[in-house]
């Protein structure tokens, strides 16, 4: 059965019409052609498809298209306001917290959604809120340093 | 030749999305509505909460419902509520992330919200229910120790009745429980503890953030009652509850661990062998008398 539904991403409003077997993700990427979240493993083991579902992290390929009929979604499209980087894209170019890239959208968003919980976040506390995010390419030491920077500056006043 | 072969993976790739797959999907928002869907899809009909089971059993093609009822449309599940009389009810919708942070889940019922926390990653737990957890009936599921030596009880609804089990009761097996098809879980209900009561939580896993338990397990001390019980998970097809009240007074840890290492049932699989997760279950136990004792 197919469904008709209407999103907000990034402040964008979408109108599709999608089955209902089809994830978020699938929506995302082959119906709304933003294809900056990417699918690693299609089962919630990689966190490579993470977003922002009305203000709360989660694995886009564990949601169905039609759940998200009304919601208000951030994806990795949404980070830049232009041409101006975010803090945390600033900071992982400076750290070098990205090689292949894959994992990098989904890793930056997950980064923004624990400094928004936690501001000042421990190392620990950094480590635990990108458990979930899989990189086989940086060893990681470089992400939690571009978060940890961030995190500093910003109570350090902006800068 | 190149361009044959790309296609033929974003065939086999749509495929196992599940994307010729033909389900409805419906999102009921009262009580009765949901009876009457799950009452009409009958055995075509899946339940869907948070959806970290089920989609991945949808796209690995180990279920091909007709129908998929949403429950997030039910307020009324969505409601954790803390009684007067100190018992709490946990609505089907319920988050594992609403559980940790719950402050008021301390003390007695601790060992819930911290196995919560054990659960999959951060961005999971914002969508993994309780309920589900329960429902979905693996051997390894987190939530079910704390939940069995709190003896919660599981509360199943039709259209027409309503019925109350304990977790070994709900639970037969792997993936296996008592409901109906034309029942679903409309909560859980923690009952009051008697002041003084703790409960503790380990899990012994290979990576935090990511595995699922090769053996987990629940401390209650009830000092009112004299009550001291052990649930294990993960080390028998149904959660094993030893009873230890006899050893309230000596609080002997390696008594304990003997029993429950007695009690349960392993298998040997891809995360481990039986014997290693017999000899984790010793381990786990005694380190929650540890806990109990720091
Ligand atoms: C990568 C990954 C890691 C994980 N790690 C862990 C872990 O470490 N520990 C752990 O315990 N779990 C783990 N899980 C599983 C855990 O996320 C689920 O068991 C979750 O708690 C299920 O809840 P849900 O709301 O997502 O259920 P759903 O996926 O929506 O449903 C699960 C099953 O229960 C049924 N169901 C749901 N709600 C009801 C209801 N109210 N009444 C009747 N039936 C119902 C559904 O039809 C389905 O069969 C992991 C999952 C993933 C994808
Ligand atoms: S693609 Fe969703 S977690 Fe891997
Ligand atoms: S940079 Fe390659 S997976 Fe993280």
């Amino acid at each position: 059965m197919e469904y008709d539904i209407e999103v907000t991403v990034n402040d964008v409003r979408y109108k599709a019409r999608i089955p209902a077997s089809f994830t978020l993700l699938q929506l995302l990427r082959d119906v709304l052609h933003l294809t900056g979240t990417k699918e690693g493993c299609g089962i919630g083991e990689c966190g490579a498809c993470s977003v922002v579902f009305n203000g709360e992290l989660v694995n886009a390929c564990l949601v169905l298209g039609v759940e998200a009929n009304g919601a208000t979604l951030r994806t990795i499209e949404g980070e830049a306001k232009g041409e101006q980087l975010s803090d945390l894209q600033r900071s992982f170019i400076k750290h070098h917290a990205a090689q292949c890239g894959f994992c990098t959208p989904a890793m930056i968003l997950t980064a923004g959604d624990l400094l928004r919980r936690i501001p000042t976040p421990t190392d620990e506390q950094i480590i635990e809120g990108i458990a979930g995010n899989l990189c086989r390419c940086t060893g990681y030491e470089a992400i939690v340093d571009a978060i940890r920077e961030v995190a500093r500056d910003a109570k350090g006043g902006a800068k | 030749m190149v361009s044959s072969l790309a296609r033929s993976w974003y065939e086999a790739s749509f495929l196992s999305h599940g994307a010729n797959m033909n389900f409805a999907y419906e999102k009921p928002t009262t009580a009765q509505a949901l009876s009457r869907l799950l009452e009409q899809g009958g055995a075509g009909a899946s339940l869907l909460a948070g959806g970290t089971d089920l989609l991945v059993q949808l796209r690995g093609r180990l279920i091909e419902p007709k129908l998929v009822i949403d429950l997030k449309g039910v307020e009324e599940l969505s409601r954790l509520d803390h009684h007067d009389d100190g018992s709490v009810t946990i609505g089907a919708t319920v988050t594992a992330n609403r559980v940790i942070d719950d402050k008021r889940l301390s003390g007695a019922m601790a060992a819930l919200p911290h196995a919560c926390s054990h659960i999959a990653a951060f961005a999971i737990r914002n969508r993994a229910t309780i309920a589900g957890n329960i429902a979905n009936a693996s051997p390894c599921a987190d939530s079910v120790p704390p939940l069995c030596v709190l003896d919660a009880e599981v509360e199943l609804r039709t259209t027409t009745a309503t019925r109350r089990l304990s977790l070994p009761a709900f639970i037969r097996g792997v993936r296996a429980t008592v409901r109906a098809k034309n029942e679903y879980i409309a909560a859980i209900h923690v009952p009051a503890q008697p002041k003084g009561t703790r409960s503790f939580f380990r899990k012994h896993q290979r990576v935090r953030g990511h595995d699922l338990a090769l053996a987990n397990a629940a401390l209650l001390h009830d000092p009112e009652r004299k009550r001291l019980r052990v649930a294990i998970g993960s080390c028998s097809p149904a959660p094993v509850v030893v009873v230890l009240d006899d050893l309230f007074e000596s609080l002997d840890a390696q008594e304990a661990a003997r029993r429950c290492m007695a009690a349960i049932i392993p298998i040997s699989d891809v995360r481990a062998s039986a014997e290693y997760r017999t000899d984790m279950t010793g381990v786990l136990v005694r380190r929650l008398f540890d806990d109990l004792k720091a």
